[in-house]
């Protein structure tokens, strides 16, 4: 009887200490990750009530860091940059929806919009500089994730004199999740 | 982890021998576990962590002391001072804890023995510092650079109270020296979160959980039992001696 109870007492604590290793790892799987910034391209034609999208063709974003030169190679694209094998022209998505990311370690970002990207005619590629700015909070999401940013009171600053963006409208100066468009720029 | 499995074999073998040494018939007055008394010991898992680990330090102490035949009275007390080194978070936390409860001796010892095999619960409390050092943010791609970021976020006096059910054992293994174990399953009653974040870990109870209130732990210790009075002496004294005579 007594062996009995030690070797019932060695095999629980031998049980216990192989459960006790199989502490359950925390995953991170939240929805509430860092929100990007969200842009839909609308027509500005004044018949376009409804707000419809247009599409811009081959648009090319870049990050600017180097104001002077926007050409240089620090300034990097956020969109795909293919290149046709036989023409060996450059061509950006069409699209009439972008998403931007923010940048989490500063207060502002400042992104540059090519239309006609690549174009043969170099006449018709234009290009518009946008600065964000915002303020930043961060967020505790759990242990797995840590946390995320969000960011408020948006303002958009034009570095460029209008060439192919006629109007800016904030729809949302409020970034917490990427639900709905935050901003529409008429063309 | 893998120590605590080597030193559970290293306790449970202690077990075997104390036992297998106790098969002798002579009787001994000290023995006839009718001694009330307070033990007192100290966790010995804890202080090799301590010398063992970089970001843990800690201490604990227990005792207990006897009121029935089965039932002792226990507390334990001590100080843990852990850092959290995750994935997304890096956090400290320093504080102390009591637990008290009271355990019942399952066992019933043969003449000569004093172990016990228990079962009990205990009420914790724990008043702590939460700190944050550093955390990772969440972002979807990595068009921009991410790198940890640091933090000053920190709430200190929290405090938290759990509930806990024990087993385990004790075996007097040389004179008045008791070598024991238990394991314990804990579940938070009330818990004060710190600003901004959450906890991570909190002494003598462990470390928490997003998922549910629950956490186990376990101990394994050395104790000292400080013998203070007996009770029923003389009646025991003379039926051992007859049984002695018959048996002779």
């Amino acid at each position: 009887m007594k062996k009995l109870f030690s070797f019932c007492n060695l095999f629980l604590v031998l049980l216990f200490a192989l459960l006790a290793n199989c502490q359950r790892d925390d995953i991170c799987d939240t929805l509430d990750v860092t929100p990007r910034l969200i842009i839909g391209f609308i027509d500005e034609d004044p018949n376009n009530t409804d707000l419809l999208v247009k599409n811009v063709q081959s648009l090319a974003v870049q990050l600017i860091v180097d104001e002077e030169n926007l050409d240089s190679e620090e300034n990097r694209f956020l969109t795909e940059i293919t290149t046709n094998q036989t023409t060996e022209q450059r061509s950006a998505p069409t699209v009439s929806r972008i998403i931007l990311p923010l940048n989490t370690l500063s207060d502002e970002v400042t992104f540059s919009f090519t239309r006609n990207f690549g174009n043969e005619d170099e006449s018709l590629i234009e290009t518009e500089t946008l600065k964000f700015s915002y303020t930043r909070n961060e967020n505790f999401i759990n242990r797995a994730c840590g946390f995320q940013t969000t960011f408020d009171a948006l303002e958009i600053e034009r570095t460029t004199p209008e060439i192919w963006i006629s109007r800016i409208e904030i729809l949302n100066t409020t970034i917490t999740d990427e639900e709905d468009r935050h901003l529409l720029l008429f063309h | 982890m893998k120590k605590i499995v080597i030193y559970c074999c290293f306790i449970s073998c202690f077990v075997f021998v104390a036992n297998a040494q106790r098969q002798d018939t002579i009787v001994n007055n000290k023995r006839l576990n009718n001694t009330y008394g307070l033990r007192v010991g100290i966790d010995l898992n804890k202080l090799i962590t301590t010398a063992t680990n970089k970001n843990y330090k800690g201490f604990e102490i227990n005792g207990d002391y006897r009121l029935t035949k089965k039932w002792y009275l226990v507390g334990e007390l001590g100080n843990e001072n852990r850092t959290l080194r995750e994935d997304a978070i890096n956090s400290n936390t320093k504080g102390s804890f009591i637990r008290v409860g009271a355990d019942f001796n399952a066992h019933k010892n043969l003449i000569g023995m004093r172990n016990l095999i228990f079962t009990g619960f205990r009420y914790g409390f724990s008043t702590f510092d939460q700190r944050l050092n550093s955390f990772t943010i969440i972002q979807q791609d990595s068009f921009f650079e991410n790198p940890e970021r640091s933090s000053n976020l920190a709430t200190d006096g929290l405090t938290a109270h759990w509930v806990e059910f024990v087993a385990g054992v004790k075996t007097e293994v040389l004179n008045n020296i008791f070598l024991g174990f238990s394991v314990s399953a804990r579940r938070l009653v009330a818990e004060q979160t710190p600003n901004g974040f959450d906890n991570f870990f909190i002494p003598g109870f462990g470390r928490t959980n997003d998922a549910s209130e629950f956490a186990a732990g376990f101990s394994y210790f050395v104790s000292y039992y400080l013998p203070l009075y007996k009770k029923k002496k003389r009646k025991d004294q003379k039926e051992i001696k007859e049984k002695a005579e018959i048996k002779s």
